[in-house]
């Protein structure tokens, strides 16, 4: 088997993400005279990144935020310091979604409520949990019919 | 329906901005149900819950989510200033 063939077959074996790296690695397996052992490693490594970042992808994607760069990291709490922190970062750990338990968060428009929540929604993300959103409760008819992913995930979450 | 119930986190913003029509009232009801001690849901509103009934038009079905929310709910209070206003009161302020 030649470079190319190999790169056939491990896509075929869906490994596209050491098929992705094959020709660097080998290189730098020459170069840095690596273990078999080593060089294995490093490759299985490189297929295990690539599908935790795709399987992140997956999810944000599906969850379809609308303010996808709403995190924590850039909630302003010093705008309203009465605000219950330790509550937010509770939430935000996904412990409750593990527990089953809910969350309402009341208030005012402008105070925070929709950037927490999807706040709280990306942090669960990656926090590997699989989920979904649904924005507007008027939007009713129009919400999408559930994917083949939606199904697959949810199903993988129990 | 199935992927509502089903989903480990639901998150329903900005409940309650609109008068919901009674069927939509059922149907979100019918999820809160089957969701409780199920799987998680995150709503966000910014009207108190005791408007709820009006909202929904029907004071024992919201009664009885209500329940099911709050049983093991986690309620934040957020406020009381709002981001909006500030951000209208600084343009209108630099005019």
């Amino acid at each position: 088997m030649n470079l190319i063939e190999l790169e056939r077959a491990l896509r075929q074996l869906r490994l596209g993400g050491i098929a992705a790296v094959l020709e660097t690695r080998l290189r730098q397996a020459q170069a840095e005279a690596m273990a078999p052992i080593d060089f294995i490693a490093c490759l299985v490594n490189d297929e295990l990144t690539r599908r935790s970042e795709r399987l992140l992808d997956r999810r944000r994607k599906q969850a379809a935020f609308r303010d996808p760069d709403r995190t924590l990291d850039n909630f302003d709490f010093n705008f309203n310091p009465k605000m219950n922190r330790s509550l937010v970062f509770d939430l935000a750990t996904a412990a409750f979604i593990g527990k089953r338990e809910d969350a309402l968060f009341l208030g005012p428009g402008g105070t925070g409520k929709s950037h927490l929540a999807q706040a709280i929604g990306q942090a669960a993300i990656q926090r590997a949990t699989a989920w979904c959103t649904a924005r507007r409760t008027s939007c009713w008819t129009i919400w999408p019919k559930p994917s083949p992913m939606a199904r697959a995930e949810s199903s993988w979450s129990r | 329906m199935e992927s509502l119930t089903s989903v480990p986190l639901l998150i329903i913003d900005d409940f309650g901005m609109r008068k919901l029509p009674l069927t939509a009232a059922e149907d979100l009801l019918e999820i809160i149900m089957r969701r409780y001690e199920r799987a998680s849901t995150l709503l966000t509103s910014n009207r108190p819950v005791d408007d709820w009934g009006k909202l929904l038009g029907d004071v024992a079905a919201v009664t009885a989510m209500l329940d099911r929310l709050l049983h093991h709910g986690h309620v934040l209070k957020c406020g009381p200033r709002s981001w909006r206003t500030k951000a209208a009161t600084a343009a209108g302020g630099a005019q």
